[in-house]
C-alpha cells in the first residue's frame, strides 16, 4: 500500500508561525488578565477588566524610562533578551499545531527548558546590576528556588523520555493522544502532578506566591522593582507570555493531548487557537480554586514544597520499573 | 462473572504506585492525624485493587476479601485510633528530631529504590512473572521505616498496618485462587490491633500519655 505523503506548502507553515507566535504575544496580557478577574468575582469583588494589563502595557510603553545611576548595560538590555528568548519558545513548543513547524528542529523540550534558564538567569543578573537591596535580596531568592525547581523539571524530561523514547514534545503529545494505556500509567499521571506545582511556583500563583510587592515573601516582582517605563512594560509582558508558555506546554502535551487539528492549513489553525484558548480557561478555573482555597506558604516552606514535587517527579521515573511500561 | 476491563494492567499499576504515594505521605507528615487518615486511604486503594482483581478472575473469595478489607482497615481501625487521638488529648505532633519530615519523604524515596534493588536481585527470580510484587516488598520496608522514625505509638501501629496491608497485597497479587494467605493476614491484623488497642488503653489509664519514653522506665 502505498502512502500518500502531501508535502505541506512552506507559505502556509510560515503563516501558521506567525498565528503560533502572534497568539503567544496577543493572547498572554488577556491570560493573566482573565486569572485576576476571576480571583476577585470569587472574593466577591467587581475586579479589574479582563483587558486591564493591555491598557496597563499600553500606558507604560508611552512613558519615559528611568533607570539607577549605577546601572550599566545589562539592565537594559536583558528585557529585550528575556522577551526574545520566549518568542523563540514560541516558535518550538506545540501551541497551536500537534505537528512541528519549520523552526521546530531547533530546540526539544530540554532546549526549552534551557531557554526559559536563560531567560531567569539574565533577569537575576540584571536585578543584581539595578544595585539595590530589594533586587538583589529577589534575585537571591529566585536563585535558591531556581535551584531546585530545575532538577524537578530535568526529572520530569526524563519521564517523559522515558514515555516516547525521545524529548520532541510533538512526540510526546502524539503518544499520548493515541495511547490511552500511556495516558493513565503512573508515570505519565506523576509527571503531570509534578509539573503541575512546577508551574505554580514558576508563575507565581499561590501557595507559592512569588508575585506581588509584599515584602516578607516577594520574589519575583522584587526583580523587576527597578525598572520603569518601556523596559518595565517588556518586562511585565515577558512574564505573562512565559506564563501562557508554561500553560500551554502543560495542557497541550501533557493534561489535554487531545483536539489539536493536524490537517495543515492556516483555519484549523485559527480553529486551533479557539481550542487551546477553552483548554487553558480550563486550567484557569482549576489555578483559581487552588489561590482561592490554600493559604501562602511560610518563605522556607516553598522549599518542602519544592521536595514533594522533587519526590513526585523521581516516582514518575521509578513507576515506570515498579509497576512496568504501559502499552503501545 | 468476569469482565473485561479495559486498561486492566496500568489501573493495576496506577493503584499500585498510588499505594506506595500514600506511605510516603505519611512518611512526610509530622503530625498524627494526618497519618492515620492516609492509612484509611492506603487501605481503601488496596481494597479497590482486590475488588479489580475480583472483576477480573471472578473469584468470589476476593469479593470477601475486598469487603472485610474496606470494613476494618478503611472504617473500623481508622476510627479507634482517631478516637485514641481525640479522647485522650494525645499531643499530636510528634516530638524531637522529626521537625524535617519532607528529608524523611526523600529518604522514603532512597528506600524505594533500595527495595527495588533487593527484590530485583534476591526475590524476582523465586516469584516470576509478576512484576508488581515489588510494590508490597517495598511497602513493607516503608513500613518498617514509618516505626523506625517515630517515637508515637499511634504512627507506630500505622505503620505496623502498612506492613499487613503489604502482605495483604502480596497475597492477592501472586496467589490468586488461595486467598488462605491473605486470609490469615487479615485475622492476624485484627488480632494484632486488638492486643495493641488493649495495651494503648492500659498505658492510658496508668501513665496518661502514649508515649513509648514512659515504658521504658519498667526496663530492669
Amino acid at each position: 500500500m502505498e502512502a500518500k505523503i502531501k508535502v505541506p506548502d512552506r507559505f502556509i507553515l510560515e503563516i501558521i508561525d506567525i498565528i503560533q507566535v502572534g497568539t503567544v504575544v496577543l493572547l498572554s496580557p488577556l491570560i493573566a488578565g482573565i486569572i485576576n478577574r476571576l480571583k476577585a468575582m470569587v472574593e466577591s469583588k467587581h475586579g479589574p477588566s479582563i483587558f486591564q494589563p493591555y491598557y496597563d502595557l499600553a500606558k507604560l510603553l508611552k512613558k519615559e524610562v528611568v533607570l539607577p545611576k549605577r546601572s550599566s548595560l545589562i539592565l537594559i538590555m536583558a528585557p529585550f533578551i528575556t522577551f526574545t528568548a520566549y518568542l523563540v519558545i514560541s516558535l518550538v513548543v506545540p501551541v497551536v499545531t500537534p505537528y512541528p513547524l519549520p523552526y521546530g528542529i531547533l530546540l526539544d523540550l530540554l532546549g526549552g527548558a534551557l531557554m526559559f534558564g536563560l531567560a531567569g538567569i539574565i533577569g537575576i543578573m540584571a536585578a543584581i546590576d539595578a544595585h539595590t537591596n530589594y533586587t538583589a535580596m529577589g534575585a537571591s531568592r529566585s536563585a535558591s528556588f531556581t535551584a531546585l525547581a530545575e532538577p524537578t523539571l530535568i526529572t520530569i524530561f526524563f519521564a517523559i523520555a522515558i514515555i516516547t523514547g525521545t524529548n520532541n514534545p510533538y512526540v510526546t503529545n502524539n503518544t499520548l493522544a493515541i495511547s490511552p494505556s500511556w495516558y493513565v500509567s503512573a508515570t505519565h499521571i506523576l509527571a503531570m502532578t509534578a509539573f503541575f506545582m512546577l508551574i505554580l511556583v514558576e508563575t507565581g500563583r499561590l501557595p507559592v506566591e512569588s508575585s506581588g510587592l509584599m515584602e516578607l515573601g516577594m520574589l519575583d516582582d522584587a526583580k523587576i522593582m527597578e525598572y520603569s517605563g518601556k523596559l518595565l512594560a517588556l518586562s511585565k509582558w515577558s512574564s505573562y507570555m512565559r506564563q501562557l508558555l508554561l500553560m500551554a506546554i502543560f495542557v497541550n502535551t501533557l493534561l489535554i493531548p487531545w483536539w489539536m487539528p493536524s490537517e495543515v492549513s492556516v483555519l484549523d489553525a485559527l480553529y486551533s487557537v479557539g481550542i487551546l484558548f477553552l483548554k487553558l480557561l480550563a486550567l484557569i478555573l482549576v489555578v483559581v480554586v487552588i489561590e482561592e482555597t490554600f493559604a501562602k506558604l511560610r518563605l522556607f516552606k516553598i522549599l518542602d514544597f519544592l521536595t514533594v514535587s522533587f519526590s513526585l517527579a523521581l516516582l514518575s521515573v521509578l513507576s515506570l520499573f515498579l509497576v512496568g511500561k504501559g502499552g503501545a | 462473572m468476569v469482565f473485561i476491563i479495559p486498561l486492566y494492567d496500568d489501573i493495576i499499576g496506577l493503584l499500585g504506585i498510588s499505594v506506595i504515594l500514600s506511605s510516603l505521605y505519611m512518611q512526610g507528615q509530622s503530625y498524627v492525624d494526618p497519618i492515620i487518615r492516609a492509612i484509611a486511604i492506603q487501605s481503601l486503594f488496596i481494597a479497590i485493587l482486590i475488588a479489580i482483581l475480583f472483576l477480573q478472575n471472578g473469584d468470589i473469595n476476593l469479593l470477601y476479601l475486598a469487603i472485610i478489607t474496606a470494613a476494618m482497615r478503611v472504617i473500623v481501625f481508622p476510627k479507634i485510633m482517631l478516637y485514641q487521638v481525640r479522647h485522650f488529648k494525645h499531643s499530636l505532633r510528634e516530638k524531637g528530631s522529626n521537625q524535617k519530615t519532607p528529608s524523611l519523604m526523600l529518604i522514603g524515596i532512597i528506600v524505594v529504590i533500595i527495595g527495588y534493588t533487593i527484590f530485583k536481585t534476591v526475590l524476582f527470580p523465586l516469584i516470576p512473572d509478576t512484576q508488581q510484587a515489588s510494590i508490597p516488598f517495598i511497602l513493607l520496608l516503608l513500613g518498617f521505616l514509618l516505626i523506625i522514625t517515630r517515637r508515637d505509638t499511634l504512627a507506630q501501629i500505622s505503620g505496623y498496618i502498612q506492613e499487613e496491608n503489604a502482605i495483604l497485597y502480596i497475597g492477592a497479587i501472586i496467589t490468586p485462587g488461595i486467598q488462605l494467605l491473605t486470609e490469615f493476614a487479615v485475622v492476624l491484623d485484627i488480632f494484632g490491633v486488638v492486643i495493641l488497642g488493649v495495651i494503648l488503653s492500659k498505658q492510658r489509664n496508668v501513665f496518661r500519655t502514649l508515649d513509648r519514653e514512659v515504658i521504658e522506665q519498667l526496663k530492669g
